[in-house]
């Protein structure tokens, strides 16, 4: 059940009567939500709904054990470690272990050694990204005593880490943001929940009438990319980051939007990536719960401890971060590399003069920006393009030979735009879409001109039938493969 | 709350009239088109509509029987009524369609196939939706060719994951008409292609029993009509006919119904003309070439029936 389907629509507006109409106390409002999820998880598989609890338990426990030995250094740090073995052992066994089986044969064939081991049937879990990522923030914030648990009961702990409008493709919440929402008493507020609405509409449109109809087009030209113009190869380059993004920045807004209907404030995902002035700056504004938490989990103590190895401290913390950042995304070597990438792009702005420093569009008359940083959006834009075919390809080579095949002498030949795959109206939705992001990036994200109800009607009545109308093949949202 | 249900319900109405001001649009735009999924319901729900003899069946019948020809034979202007990549259980409610808007034909042309009486499936059921405010067709159409509750109550809801169809009612995409029908038939000026079905080892007659039960109704109802009603089974390429593994089961059962009926059968399916490859664009489809020389047969031995 996407969040994207008729499904689940149903779904979310049974879940809506009951949570605001039936259910005052928020006790009950939790229990009901993790009722809720446990459902919207059964529609993927009931016996991983079983893991997941199970697993979820096991770090409360921890968690509560390292909040009580507070004073026991010696004991805390056991259920930390303890904890962290648990939780990223799982992520380790059930999406990575065939990758160091399979690197292991192949690194072993190189040197010549023959080895019999072979990759084993492993089921991955639904989120198991996700849902990992909460688990390991909530013992490290307790570890660290900036979160408190005493007041979590099991159901609100297990609430926070299956709420399904996030389980799939994050945002990633921490604990310390969300957990405190679940204990207080959430009363029915109308701007929210037509905010909530209103991102929610966003999202789909995003999602079903940009990216899933860029996706047909596409998925086609990289299935016969090597029978293609260069000049083709380009414009799918440049069309992929924007399927990318639509993709999951539609889908991380359904969720936010669906969380707000509840009550709940979930986790930004995105702030106008699209208009980076650096990759600095794209990252954050890019997958801002996944970036934000290896910068506080890992980047952050590490430039701590090489703080006295001056920029080389910081170029080696930054590459480690960026490689997690990669690798999270899948067991591949072509996610490293794609991690690596960026990692690598980050050097010269530590080298730069204020190059990693955070600075706001310069805009002239009429909000024009100035002319400087409209190159430097349109470079961010190209260098991220490119990385974003290692992330797309198939593996490492094809990404290598659809890069190299992009510089051959069909550059300059008229691309193909195949109609049947991607319509007209694909490109004149590109267009809506940067017209209106620009619009919210100078004042602010779903504001509607003049605050007038008849507009916001007619902003969501106007998307809603986009949505029924040009909607693509539904397709699974990329990020909830990882 | 209760300025968020008065909102709400003011929204779900404006919702609810755009999409059907939409649909209306779309719908009105597609049913006025020629393309060859809709033409047909154009033609019979039309006034001039008007034919003698018309031919019922599958994509068989579509592509192999050129009415013009048959007409020229028999004498009787001739309608090729069939309906591609459909079995009987559809082909009725194109008959109950046809049957809403016209008199009774005086004779009609039966052409059943391996997978005539098989279930139904919804193969292009894009041609029904804008037929969809049309009383006659949803009384007697939609039974057979059934949609979802929401594809016939919600506006537009029909059309999602249709976007060339949106696009076309909007006028944003023009109506494909390189395949022109001529009086129901589509010509096919193509080249056997063994690939289609060619890989196939075997292939099997398959009959639904209440499938079976319907077109035995379906027949009485003509008989009682008074409507002539002929079997013809359409050439098939000589090597498919013999990789049928029950071809005497499909036979017998026909032959049961037409003779409690009285109904001649014409039997085309190993017909001198399947030796030749050269007749069929793949293993059960005549190519223009072959519908030509198919509907000359068909319209002697129609005649002859007739005399």
């Amino acid at each position: 059940m996407l969040t994207n389907s008729i499904t689940f629509l149903f779904f979310f507006l049974i879940c809506f009567i009951i949570y605001w109409l039936l259910l005052k106390r928020s006790t009950y409002k939790n229990i009901f939500l993790l009722v809720a999820n446990s459902v919207f998880y059964c529609f993927f598989d009931w016996q991983l709904l079983l893991l997941l609890l199970g697993s979820g338990t096991v770090i409360y426990y921890l968690g509560k054990q390292i909040h009580i030995n507070e004073d026991s250094d010696s004991k805390r740090t056991l259920y930390f470690w303890l904890g962290l073995l648990f939780s990223l052992g799982q992520l380790i066994y059930f999406k990575y272990t065939n990758f160091f089986i399979d690197s292991f044969v192949d690194f072993s064939s190189i040197l010549g050694i023959k080895v019999n081991f072979s990759t084993i049937k492993i089921l991955v879990p639904l989120g198991v990204s996700y849902y990992t990522f909460k688990q390991v923030s909530y013992l490290i914030d307790i570890n660290q005593e900036t979160y408190d648990p005493s007041s979590d009961t099991l159901y609100t702990y297990l609430t926070y880490i299956t709420f399904f409008p996030t389980l799939l493709c994050g945002p990633i919440d921490r604990p310390n943001a969300f957990l405190p929402q679940l204990r207080e008493n959430r009363s029915f507020d109308y701007n929210q929940i037509v905010r909530g609405f209103q991102q929610i509409v966003w999202g789909l449109f995003k999602k079903m009438v940009i990216a899933d109809n860029l996706g047909n087009y596409i998925d086609t030209i990289w299935t016969h990319y090597t029978e293609q113009h260069a000049s083709t190869l380009v414009i799918v380059a440049i069309l992929y980051v924007f399927q990318l993004y639509t993709d999951f920045s539609g889908y991380s807004d359904m969720a936010i939007g669906v969380g707000r209907m509840l009550g709940l404030k979930v986790a930004d995902n995105f702030n106008f990536p699209l208009f980076s002035l650096n990759i600095a700056d794209f990252w954050r504004r890019w997958h801002i719960s996944l970036t934000s938490w290896v910068t506080d989990y890992v980047f952050t103590p590490l430039s701590f401890v090489w703080r006295k190895k001056g920029k080389i401290g910081l170029i080696v913390a930054i590459i480690l971060d960026f490689l997690i950042v990669g690798f999270w995304h899948g067991a591949n070597w072509q996610y490293l590399v794609y991690g690596l990438f960026h990692g690598l792009l980050f050097v010269p702005l530590i080298f730069l003069p204020n190059g990693m420093k955070h600075r706001e569009i310069k805009t002239y008359r009429f909000g024009m920006p100035h002319l400087v940083d409209i190159l430097r959006i349109l470079f961010t834009f190209a260098i991220v393009a490119i990385s974003f075919i290692i992330f797309r390809a198939p593996n490492l080579m094809d990404a290598y030979h659809y890069f190299i095949s992009m510089f051959s002498s069909t550059l300059f030949e008229t691309p193909i735009f195949m109609d049947k795959y991607l319509g007209n109206q694909t490109l004149f939705f590109i267009a809506v879409l940067l017209i209106v992001e620009i619009y919210w990036k100078k004042t602010h994200f779903l504001k509607i001109p003049f605050d007038s109800v008849v507009l916001r009607y007619l902003f969501n009545i106007v998307f809603i039938l986009c949505v029924v109308l040009f909607s693509g093949e539904i397709a699974h949202p990329i990020y909830a493969l990882f | 709350m209760k300025l968020f249900y008065k909102r709400a319900l003011v929204f779900v109405i404006l919702l609810f009239l755009s999409a059907l001001g939409i649909d209306l649009i779309i719908s009105n735009h597609l049913q006025q088109s020629t393309h060859r999924i809709y033409l047909t319901w154009n033609e019979m729900s039309s006034k001039t509509f008007d034919y003698d003899a018309v031919v019922f069946g599958s994509s068989e019948v579509w592509v192999g029987c050129n009415p013009r020809i048959v007409s020229d034979s028999i004498e009787l202007k001739t309608y090729d009524c069939a309906l591609d990549g459909s079995n009987f259980t559809r082909i009725l409610g194109k008959y109950k369609y046809y049957e809403a808007f016209n008199q009774d034909p005086k004779v009609i042309v039966i052409v059943p196939t391996l997978y005539f009486l098989n279930g139904t499936r919804n193969y292009e059921k894009e041609q029904f939706f804008p037929l969809i405010y049309n009383l006659k067709f949803r009384k007697n159409v939609l039974p057979c060719c059934p949609l979802s509750w929401s594809e016939k109550y919600i506006p537009l809801y029909r059309y999602i994951g249709y976007t060339r169809e949106v696009r076309r009612g909007l006028g944003l995409q023009s109506i494909d008409c390189s395949y022109p029908l001529v009086d129901g038939y589509l010509a096919q000026p193509r080249k056997y292609n063994a690939s289609e079905y060619g890989h196939s080892k075997s292939f099997t007659f398959y009959k639904k029993n209440e499938v079976v039960e319907s077109f035995k109704l379906f027949i009485q109802h003509l008989s009682d009509k008074k409507i002539q009603i002929i079997f013809a089974y359409p050439p098939l390429l000589s090597n498919t006919y013999h990789k049928i593994t029950n071809v005497d089961e499909m036979y017998a059962l026909y032959q049961g119904i037409a003779d409690e009926y009285s109904i001649p059968i014409l039997d085309y399916m190993k017909d001198d003309m399947t030796l030749d490859k050269n007749y069929f664009y793949n293993d059960f489809h005549l190519n223009k070439k072959g519908s030509i020389i198919w509907s000359q047969k068909l319209g002697h031995d129609i005649k002859q029936l007739l005399k």
